[in-house]
């Protein structure tokens, strides 16, 4: 029930060279050429050349670096 | 650009880390509310990251939890700078000394511009700033353009604006010279058209008035031109005053005698060039040189004076004054009369061009015959220009047409 009302998380992507992402995120996997994060229920894996962190705060998650692609693999089907 | 400074200010440390458990290192951090930036990952086992000196304190619980080394490799910002210069007096006074004499010469007007239109006297009004405490070098605090602005409108009667803006430690004056009130021409007032010089009438315009001359008259300078007095067109009608209005074209001479030297002086090759600096701190200057430059007829002296402009608004009271003086030889040479034939020429064409106004010049002829050391000439130049110019009537409508009542008395008296 909670997860329902759950504010969803925001991918602002610039180009192919920065993808912010507003959430509280939590990162299960980091490399210059992928990086997976958790936010919430949602995990989006980020594949790129260079990846790097530029800001890691409880709200927002910057990445910087070129990139390649944006996939999204979500928890119990949804 | 602000976090970047603030940064700096509060310190930042470059710190890499080793560990196996490098991701649960980074979330340990953002739940302990610890900012990493720029964080980028070097090796399977190691990355690297940037943090205040603050978060650097409060990180020594995440990396015992996680178990990952810190390392310390780049310290900067102003708390470093601090601990490692502190001990070296002369720099922070030398420091100290520079950010007080900045400020101090912000405070201060070093450059007056000026924006001066129409006739205004430049050299006076600058005399009378100056007379009033307005100089350069003055703190832009003491500067009050309200009192100054009615001081000098109050001084000047000619001025209808003027305005004093500081901008940094440049003060604008800006001018702008009073302009007299067009008399406004009164159309009912009798005007006459008169000749303001001699001349053969070849075009006449005529819209209001009596025309006293036809095209090819001679007429001289006063002489009217069209009478503001208009005869009835009626038989029982009467003589009436107008304005006269027109245009009145006539060719004019224009007779001039100039006397021209035989001998001209004519530069010849440069003997020699010389250059010397100078520096201008505020109203002193430092010579750069010992010998004074030559001063003299056949001398060029060429100077110039770079300020030092920092931007738009901010100039250095320090100018650097370049100064080159060309020394040449000077040949006399004799002018023969073809010459002289056609500079008299030249100048007056220009002449006759300069008083025709919105007229033409038609034709010049000049003669000239040698006089000793000089040439003696006379130039005669045709015009074709407008020559007539409203005056006002003397007249009135009294004097002009004779009353009822004295008519029929002067009847009777015949009778």
């Amino acid at each position: 029930m909670e997860n329902r009302f759950r504010a969803a998380p925001e991918f602002a992507v610039t180009g192919n060279g920065r993808i912010v992402i507003t959430a509280r995120c939590e990162i299960l996997l980091y490399s210059p050429e992928e990086m997976r994060v958790r936010c919430g229920g949602l995990t989006a894996c980020v594949y790129g050349d260079g990846l790097e962190l530029e800001t890691l705060d409880g709200a927002e998650i910057s990445i910087r670096g070129t990139i390649f692609s944006v996939e999204f693999l979500t928890e119990g089907g949804r | 650009m602000t976090g970047r400074l603030m940064n700096w200010v509060l310190g930042e440390l470059s710190i890499s880390i080793r560990g196996a458990e490098l991701e649960r290192f980074i979330n340990r951090c953002t739940a302990e509310r610890i900012e990493l930036r720029c964080t980028r990952r070097t090796d399977i086992d190691e990355m690297t990251a940037r943090l205040s000196v603050r978060d650097f304190r409060r990180l020594s619980r995440v990396h015992r939890r996680t178990r990952c080394r810190v390392h310390i490799t780049r310290r900067r910002g102003l708390p470093f700078a601090w601990s490692r210069h502190r001990g070296r007096a002369g720099l922070w006074l030398g420091l100290a000394l520079m950010i007080f004499t900045c400020f101090e010469l912000h405070t201060r007007i070093w450059v007056i511009k000026t924006d001066m239109t129409g006739g205004t006297d430049r050299a006076e009004i600058m005399r009378q700033l100056e007379s009033m405490g307005v100089h350069a070098g003055m703190r832009a605090s003491e500067l009050d353009s309200e009192a100054l602005k009615i001081a000098m409108r109050s001084a000047n009667e000619e001025l209808s604006f003027f305005a004093a803006n500081v901008e940094g430690c440049v003060l604008t004056i800006v001018t702008g010279e009073a302009v007299e009130t067009p008399e406004v021409s009164d159309r009912y007032t009798p005007r006459k058209v008169v000749a303001v010089k001699d001349g053969v009438i070849k075009k006449q315009i005529v819209r209001r008035g009596t025309e006293k001359h036809s095209v090819n008259d001679a007429v001289v300078k006063g002489e009217v031109l069209v009478d503001a007095l208009v005869e009835p067109h009626e038989e029982w009608g009467k003589p009436r005053l107008v304005t006269a209005d027109a245009d009145i074209w006539a060719a004019v001479k224009h007779k001039t005698d100039c006397i021209m030297p035989a001998k001209v002086n004519k530069r010849g090759e440069i003997l020699s060039s010389s250059r010397r600096f100078a520096v201008i701190v505020g109203k002193t200057r430092i010579n750069l040189y010992r010998k004074q430059c030559p001063i003299g007829e056949n001398c060029d002296r060429i100077y110039s004076i770079s300020c030092v402009h920092l931007n738009e608004y901010l100039t250095l009271p320090i100018a650097l004054y370049s100064e080159t003086a060309v020394m040449y030889s000077c040949e006399e040479r004799e002018l023969d009369e073809g010459a002289v034939r056609s500079r008299m020429l030249s100048s007056a064409r220009h002449r006759a061009m300069s008083l025709t106004g919105e007229g033409s010049l038609d034709s010049v002829e000049v003669s000239a015959e040698r006089d000793g050391d000089a040439f003696r000439g006379r130039t005669v130049a045709w015009c074709y220009e407008q020559i007539g110019e409203a005056v006002e009537d003397g007249r009135t409508e009294q004097e002009i047409v004779p009353e009822a009542g004295d008519e029929e008395q002067t009847e009777e008296s015949e009778t």
